[in-house]
């Protein structure tokens, strides 16, 4: 398989993943681009598709939440800068911007709140979330690509609703 | 105040929808791909300076070898008489 076949077999995969973790078309593209160097440097690697479709799925994951923590990063080291430099007038990096092309435009102040809510779940919970319920994969899809057993994910899947249904239920009085 | 949210809302992730990856990030990839290659010296091109490197080296070491003379005094080298008494000359 040549690395364009990866490529067009695989980019609508990764942009859609990419895009659950950070919301933002952008970043997604950000990240399908970081993937699919990645791809290009260790393809020699792989020979089963599955076994490279389940890598890429892994890749996509850490370059997501590398991306994100990233992000938290700089939008620390932009709220210290304002500390200093109060009216430098410089971007500060607090602004979430959702831009999910995947989302219709009714519905998109609610899918909003609940990825508002999705983000601040653990890394794993999050990822197990992501890929059962927006992702539609198999328990057993999962339990690969999170190099988990299918029972770790079942748990993962259920406290991850578990706890995203407590934030989304509003505080009584 | 808050709005009540409706137990459904979870189910809201249901309707999203795939998306098409953008038709210019294959360019971009390629691009990325040659810059890396051209930033990544060439074999060719790191063998050649390791053996000037190692070319240098040797001849240097050669060089020092060479030079060394035998431990001679200047006087003894010239020929002449190392003592300063003329008198008993």
């Amino acid at each position: 398989m040549t690395f364009e076949e990866i490529y067009h077999t695989n980019k609508n995969t990764v942009y859609n993943l990419a895009l659950q973790y950070t919301q933002n078309a952008e970043d997604a593209s950000e990240i399908v681009q970081d993937v699919f160097l990645a791809v290009h440097k260790s393809q020699d690697n792989f020979r089963g598709e599955a076994q490279l479709t389940t890598w890429i799925y892994r890749i996509t994951i850490n370059k997501s939440l590398d991306f994100l923590k990233a992000k938290k990063r700089m939008k620390r080291f932009g709220f210290m800068t304002s500390l200093f430099y109060e009216k430098s007038g410089e971007i500060k990096y607090d602004q979430q911007h959702f831009n999910h092309p995947g989302v219709q435009l009714e519905d998109q102040e609610r899918i909003a709140r609940i990825f508002h809510f999705i983000n601040q779940l653990p890394d794993a919970q999050k990822t197990a979330l992501i890929l059962s319920k927006i992702e539609h994969k198999s328990q057993a899809e999962i339990a690969g690509i999170m190099n988990l057993s299918a029972k770790a994910v079942e748990s993962l899947v259920q406290r991850a609703k578990q706890n995203l249904a407590k934030k989304l239920i509003p505080d009584e009085g | 105040m808050k709005q009540p949210i409706p137990k459904t809302d979870m189910d809201l992730l249901d309707k999203i929808r795939p998306a098409d990856a953008p038709d210019f990030l294959l360019t971009r990839i390629m691009q990325r791909i040659e810059n890396s290659v051209i930033e990544k010296a060439s074999p060719r091109f790191l063998w050649t300076i390791g053996i000037s490197f190692a070319l240098i080296i040797a001849v240097n070491i050669i060089a020092v070898m060479n030079s060394r003379q035998p431990d001679t005094s200047i006087a003894e080298s010239m020929k002449l008489y190392p003592d300063n008494n003329l008198y008993n000359e």
